[in-house]
């Protein structure tokens, strides 16, 4: 009975800590484009949207595609499986969650950065600066 | 060499094994409402679907929704059955609980095989798709099926004496099964067309893999407790 519960033990934990490892794994650090073929695994890659080259939605296969460089410089086509997200246009950073596959990197998720609508930046220019005085 | 305690294990785990698969064999309760059900949720979904072609990821999701549910109707049989026949006893005087367990999980882990590679076939007929990476999905059934035959078979254990034990297995499974149905959608909708293929799929395994680990070890500690008054 003793031996049994001691292998028990250590086999729990064993398998537990490799369960809880391998999912931290899944959820994706943020890196490169490089970084992310080199691990093969899910990344987060923050970058712009390369408006000067082809971008597509074809609405058959539900496919959106574009090309993004990231903050290294390196410049890959993006392949989104679903429309082409409201105020893509408009933004000022990208972030894509997905794997690289090839020279192609498949996203699951687009998070569009976007400029505020509320903020009015030339209002606070005309607020003294209490500091100096 | 018959006497070593290896292999007098291995013969009463075979003999709880063996006992099972004549008895399913002779009345086929559980195949029979296994079949029906994975033939009906199937054809509910090709219907409802239609035509329409559907994402690979709903392909995926599809596919383990049937299961899962096929797996908490059928695979909790194994020792409510001996609780309604009132074997019980019998079981708890001749054979030690490990090997009670061991044979019932061998039993659960053929059973959920087999009907999981039925409803393989059905779906991916109905829904008209096709696997492309094989080896990615035989490692996909066959860790996901021991996982999900380790879960059941403890828990099924547990519920055997309550007395509405049928509707509260599914309700006991659903959240420990999450992390199981994360990954095997996952790695499923990866062996499909336009998927990841297998070397993406690694971390679902061994998610897979170390999930079937720590239900069968914590299994082993606790049913003991669970099967001796």
């Amino acid at each position: 009975m003793r031996p049994k519960t001691i292998i028990g033990i250590v086999l729990l934990v064993a398998f537990s800590s490799l369960l809880l490892m391998n999912f931290g794994s899944q959820v994706g650090g943020y890196m490169n484009f490089v970084q992310a073929e080199e691990s093969g695994s899910r990344a987060h890659v923050i970058g712009d949207w390369v408006r000067d080259q082809s971008f597509k939605y074809d609405a058959t296969t539900n496919i959106f595609s574009f090309h993004m460089v990231d903050e290294m410089g390196n410049v890959r086509q993006v392949r989104y499986m679903n429309p082409k997200p409201p105020n893509f246009e408009d933004a000022e950073r990208l972030v894509v969650d997905g794997y690289p596959k090839g020279e192609i990197f498949i996203a699951e998720h687009i998070l569009v950065k976007c400029p505020s609508k509320y903020e009015n930046p030339d209002e606070f220019n005309d607020v003294p600066d209490l500091t100096k005085s | 060499m018959s006497t070593s305690p290896a292999h007098k294990w291995l013969r009463g785990m075979s003999a709880v094994f063996m006992k099972d698969l004549h008895l399913e064999l002779r009345n086929r309760y559980a195949l029979n409402v296994l079949l029906m059900f994975v033939l009906s949720s199937s054809l509910v979904v090709a219907f409802s679907v239609g035509a329409e072609s559907v994402s690979t990821r709903t392909q995926a999701a599809l596919l383990w929704i049937v299961i899962t549910f096929s797996a908490s109707l059928g695979l909790g049989r194994t020792f409510i059955a001996e609780e309604e026949r009132g074997t019980v006893l019998l079981l708890q005087l001749n054979i030690p609980g490990s090997q009670i367990f061991a044979g019932k999980l061998l039993f659960n882990t053929a059973l959920i095989l087999s009907v999981n590679i039925i409803v393989l076939f059905v779906l991916t007929f109905l829904l008209n798709t096709r696997i492309t990476d094989w080896p990615l999905m035989i490692a996909t059934m066959l860790l996901g099926s021991i996982g999900l035959a380790g879960a059941t078979t403890l828990l099924s254990a547990i519920v055997a004496r309550a007395a509405s034990s049928s509707a509260l297995l599914p309700v006991l499974l659903l959240p420990l099964l999450f992390p199981l149905l994360l990954s095997v959608v996952h790695a499923t909708q990866n062996s499909l067309p336009d998927g990841l293929g297998l070397n993406a799929s690694i971390d679902h395994l061994v998610t897979l893999f170390a999930f079937a680990g720590v239900v069968i070890s914590a299994s082993v500690l606790l049913f003991d407790y669970v099967w001796n008054d």
